[in-house]
């Protein structure tokens, strides 16, 4: 599903922000990519948000090669995905159901497909009660679950999470990801980038650590159950 | 494109219109001032000319032959000036015609009883097409070999020079002045429309980025922006040219009758397709105006 082969990424002011990284990320796998600040993170989640291309190296998702991708192709990639950010990125003036079949309406699909659409994926994340709510009226972890159905209500490919729980507590947090254990669960792959180190261990996926941009360590999931 | 994202895309835009009302308002405002200088340049323009046209009779040049010109000297001549590009038509007067319309001009003709035709010259009366081409239509005149001279040694030619002169430098002086300010008016209006839907843009800056991630198509999210320009641009279309013939019909026309100089043309007789100018240049203006800001800001 996503494939890294020798990507490096020299910033304009000459940073490498990532050096000859090469890794392989199966369909319907989780991934944790983790490391302290600088480690290159967000350079990896803006590579596969096709945000930037690599100056060295191929960075391949679900058949596109990141580099090679004209204007007119990045919608289509980008469809393949589902963006979950620290941020939650919720529209404020708009209702729970609007924030998720928002992201239905601006890729075209037809409203009776949204409203049946919606309602499941808000199910999914037990939101349905709270639909008509507005942002501003849910508490930081209902708001990153918003997030997340708006990520999965176009059935992506690839779920892409960046600090999915940056900004919430420890309990919201382990509850968020065995969110994405969930979802991951019904075959979407997912991709969750975080330096929360203490949730990575409780969920004993796949761990592939980052430091000053190299690949220091790409733990299985088996090998690190059995340690 | 779907219905739904159509609609959808519409709704956004005249969202978009109301959330900055005093910039939609500012920019409505100046592009209909823009659209009703330019009617009513455009108006004053097309009565000038149908005066022009009205003194058609003024246009005449009067050509005088030698007094011993032959009847074939006479003919060449005719035909000369009849060859000529902008001339549109060209009649002798015999010196019997022009005694006789001498006669009728004083009113009594016991005055010229007596006087000899041959005092007057053979003459042709020329009428033109263009009066922007007088002087280069007299210089053409002035190569016929057959047309005689007055006793100051110039050119046996009448023309009311000066007149049509005065006519089209008033016609090139307001078509002049007409076009700067609606240039100015036009470019003021595409600078306010730019920053009406810059300011949508930034406003709606967070759904841009997640549209952007969903992978939302560039026409999909700059369609609201292009709709609220050409919303702003059909709004100021119809509120210019109704305030245009509200204008013309009550404050120019009866100020041009008052001149007493000619009769203003009637707005819903001879400017019919007026309304869909207007509509056409206030949508080109909106379109215009909301292209730069959604090109530079949405790119994806």
């Amino acid at each position: 599903m996503i494939d890294l082969n020798k990507v490096t990424k020299i910033h304009k002011n000459g940073t490498v922000a990532l050096d000859k990284v090469t890794f392989h990320i199966d369909s319907g796998e989780f991934v944790f990519i983790t490391g302290a600040s600088g480690a290159g993170k967000s350079s990896i989640i803006k590579l596969l948000l096709g945000e930037e291309a690599p100056t060295y190296g191929d960075a391949v998702l679900g058949g596109y090669n990141v580099k090679k991708l004209t204007r007119r192709q990045i919608p289509k990639y980008r469809r393949q995905l589902g963006v979950v950010f620290q941020d939650f990125r919720l529209i404020s003036s708009i209702n729970v159901y609007d924030n998720v079949a928002f992201a239905m309406r601006a890729v075209g699909r037809p409203r009776r497909e949204i409203k049946s659409r919606v309602e499941a994926v808000l199910e999914i994340v037990n939101l349905s009660s709270k639909k008509n709510s507005m942002p501003d009226q849910l508490s930081g972890g209902e708001q990153q679950r918003v997030a997340l159905a708006r990520a999965i209500v176009n059935a992506p490919k690839v779920i892409l999470a960046d600090e999915p729980t940056g900004n919430l507590d420890g309990r919201l947090s382990l509850e968020m990801m065995r969110m994405l254990d969930y979802i991951n669960k019904s075959g979407i792959t997912v991709v969750v980038v975080t330096h929360a180190d203490n949730l990575v261990n409780i969920l004993g996926k796949r761990v592939i650590t980052l430091d000053h941009g190299r690949i220091v360590s790409d733990e299985p999931e088996v090998r690190r159950s059995e340690a | 494109m779907s219905l739904d994202s159509l609609f959808f895309a519409f709704k956004n835009a005249v969202k978009n219109v109301f959330r900055n009302t005093i910039l939609s308002l500012a920019s409505i405002t100046v592009l209909t001032v823009c659209l009703i200088f330019l009617g009513s340049m455009l108006l004053i323009l097309m009565n000038v000319n149908a005066f022009l046209d009205s003194v058609g009779d003024e246009n005449q040049i009067v050509v005088y032959l030698e007094e011993d010109s032959t009847p074939e000297q006479i003919e060449a001549a005719g035909q000369s000036l009849s060859d000529i590009s902008n001339v549109s038509s060209v009649k002798y007067e015999s010196p019997e015609q022009a005694l006789e319309n001498y006669s009728q001009i004083l009113g009594d003709s016991s005055l010229t009883e007596g006087l000899d035709p041959s005092v007057f010259r053979p003459s042709y009366i020329i009428e033109i097409v263009d009066l922007s081409k007088f002087d280069q239509t007299v210089y053409e005149i002035e190569k016929v070999d057959q047309i005689g001279y007055f006793a100051n040694g110039e050119r046996a030619i009448r023309s009311p020079y000066e007149f049509v002169d005065k006519l089209v430098s008033i016609r090139q002086i307001m078509s002049f002045m007409g076009i700067c300010i609606v240039a100015i008016f036009l470019v003021t209006s595409v600078f306010i429309i730019t920053n009406s839907v810059k300011l949508s843009v930034f406003s709606r800056k967070d759904e841009i980025y997640i549209m952007r991630y969903v992978g939302a198509s560039d026409f999909y999210i700059q369609l609201p922006y292009f709709i609220e320009g050409m919303l702003i641009g059909l709004v100021s279309g119809v509120l210019g040219y109704l305030i245009e013939l509200g204008l013309y019909n009550s404050i120019l026309a009866p100020l041009m009758t008052d001149l007493g100089l000619f009769d203003p043309i009637s707005i819903s007789q001879s400017f019919g397709y007026m309304p869909l100018c207007f509509i056409l240049v206030g949508l080109l203006v909106g379109i215009i105006g909301s292209v730069v800001p959604v090109k530079r800001y949405l790119s994806v």
